[in-house]
């Protein structure tokens, strides 16, 4: 009887293939330093997903994806911009999307956000091939804070930029949005879809078992009756949830201030805000833009936070008509 | 003998999936036969939910074996769930000192428009205290370890079709380090455990840090 018993559960166990949970393209995708066929380019120390598209002679047009710990999958339309004259540079933030995972320890310093910095300088130094060359920015929430940050610090090397909902030039200003725009619903269905699986998934250092983690806890934005307007999910390769976590520790514990030289940056600015987006609106956009001293803030029509994937047929026309006008 | 271990053998196999299960106060337990239970609380998530538990009289402490069922608060209202079944009894006992300890076995469900899980765990529960028939205070230490996890990938399948859906092993653990407050009136029992909460390594913690629970009990002795 109980050699029948045991030869069952065997025959149950090799029926039961079963998976390590951090084994590489198993529950996320394989990053650029994993797979040769994702296209790539390293700079400053670490190998970053990049996709261009148009004119290598063009005016580039760096598009710059949310997060921290997103990536540019969602941002995809702007590549129209190829057809209207501008070389379209897409890339992973480091240890984000299909980019190269780092160590925790590279985003843990005070210094931190300026490694990302230096990262898209790296980047614009490699596609720009002259010095007449101009270089346009197109920065989505986070994105678009990181881009303040790149004007911030090198305002000279910028000659316009599009900058859609960013938290706030600075953490207390950032703070605030997010208290809005993150309210934690405690009996909705969206706090249980994004924390139940924290109880299965649990513990874990493995970076792959965190990144796949993340993809729960990200549905909590884009949950119905979200307040930042998105109508649902939008696609993504993956979530580094470590930049994630750690840029959102290192952030509260030493703060940032985008804002000292923006005062020097003369250069007209598109700021846009979504109108579906209850926790931004005008009034906030004029707030946080309001370091630029030359800037023009307009709505785009029939969407939410998630601008460029959701609203792109009223942000398209607006964002080529601002920058046919610098090119 | 034997039929009292039929039933707990019985009642493990029914149950064999658990983690919070069956607060009980053995200086309270008297006659009582049955103990059934209400509670709610939070920790991943905000849930309520009912368990049941038989007293089993030994030798040298009563036994409790006890199934939970808990849902998660939310409009889907079985897409998450979770079943524990639990035997607890007092390890050891001196004056009003008194400590339990309590071994589980957990069977829970999650499903989202991202995947769905199945999953099997353990935990296990030392209650250490000062405890009297009408109230006590207790340490609690938790551990719950999700062993194995069957993963039908959903929406992240559409983003990323290489994804692999099957069954997953070692998953990953949660410590919980609490304290809960007992009190007692006629064949009702009341517990307020409050704590906090971290992952198997403390470095990848629960986002929500803090966990805390309500329960009301009914103590029968007949049906």
């Amino acid at each position: 009887m109980y050699k029948c018993i045991n030869v069952f559960l065997l025959f149950l166990l090799a029926a039961c293939e079963l998976e390590e949970w951090s084994k590489p393209g198993a529950l996320v995708p394989l990053t650029a330093d994993q797979d040769s066929s994702i296209p790539s380019v390293a700079v400053n120390g670490t190998l970053l997903h990049v996709e261009t598209y148009g004119n290598p002679t063009d005016p580039l047009l760096i598009v710059i994806h949310g997060g921290p710990g997103g990536d540019f999958r969602s941002l995809l339309n702007a590549k129209d911009f190829s057809d209207d004259g501008f070389y379209v540079v897409f890339y992973d933030q480091r240890g984000t999307g299909l980019s190269k995972r780092e160590d925790r320890s590279q985003y843990e310093g005070e210094d931190a956000v300026d490694l990302f910095i230096n990262d898209l300088d790296a980047l614009i130094n490699h596609f720009k091939i002259g010095p007449t060359q101009k270089v346009f920015l197109l920065g989505h929430s986070w994105g678009a804070m990181l881009a303040t940050a790149y004007i911030n610090e090198h305002p000279e090397k910028i000659n316009g930029a599009v900058l859609g909902e960013p938290g706030g030039p600075t953490w207390p200003q950032t703070e605030e949005y997010l208290s809005r725009s993150n309210k934690v619903k405690f009996f909705k269905e969206a706090i249980n879809d994004a924390l139940v699986p924290e109880q299965i998934i649990a513990g874990r250092s493995e970076h792959e078992v965190l990144d796949y983690k993340a993809s729960f806890f990200a549905s909590y934005e884009n949950a119905p009756g979200n307040v930042i307007g998105n109508p649902g999910p939008y696609p993504f390769w993956r979530n580094g949830a470590v930049a994630f976590e750690a840029l959102n520790e290192n952030a509260g514990e030493y703060g940032f201030d985008f804002t000292a030289n923006l005062h020097g940056f003369s250069t007209n600015v598109l700021f846009l805000y979504s109108e579906n987006n209850t926790a931004y609106g005008k009034n906030w956009a004029e707030t946080v833009s309001s370091p630029f001293p030359n800037v023009e803030v307009a709505m785009v029509e029939n969407c939410g936070h998630e601008m460029l994937y959701f609203g792109w047929t009223d942000l398209y026309p607006k964002a080529l008509t601002y920058l046919n006008q610098l090119r | 003998m034997k039929t009292k271990y039929l039933i707990v053998t019985f009642l493990s196999v029914l149950t064999h999936h658990t983690l919070r299960a069956q607060d009980v106060n053995f200086r309270a337990l008297d006659n009582t036969k049955h103990l059934v239970s209400a509670h709610v609380g939070g920790d991943y998530g905000t849930y309520y939910g009912v368990s049941y538990g038989y007293v089993l009289k030994t030798r040298y402490t009563p036994l409790i074996v006890g199934t939970e069922f808990t849902l998660p608060f939310g409009n889907d209202v079985l897409d998450d769930w979770k079943w524990k079944t639990s035997v607890q009894g007092e390890v050891w006992r001196r004056e009003n000192f008194s400590l339990v300890l309590k071994p589980s076995v957990i069977f829970r469900r999650y499903e989202s428009t991202m995947a769905r899980m199945y999953n099997v765990g353990a935990d296990v529960s030392l209650n250490f205290g000062y405890v009297q028939p009408k109230w006590g205070v207790v340490a609690v230490v938790n551990f719950d370890k999700a062993i194995a996890t069957h993963i039908k990938n959903g929406l992240l399948k559409e983003y990323y079709p290489e994804i692999k859906d099957g069954w997953y092993v070692a998953t990953g653990g949660n410590f919980k380090f609490g304290a809960r407050l007992q009190y007692s009136f006629g064949t009702w029992d009341t517990f307020v455990t409050v704590g906090k909460q971290f992952g198997q390594n403390f470095e990848d913690n629960p986002t929500l840090p803090y966990f805390a629970e309500v329960s009301v009990q009914k103590r029968i002795n007949k049906w």
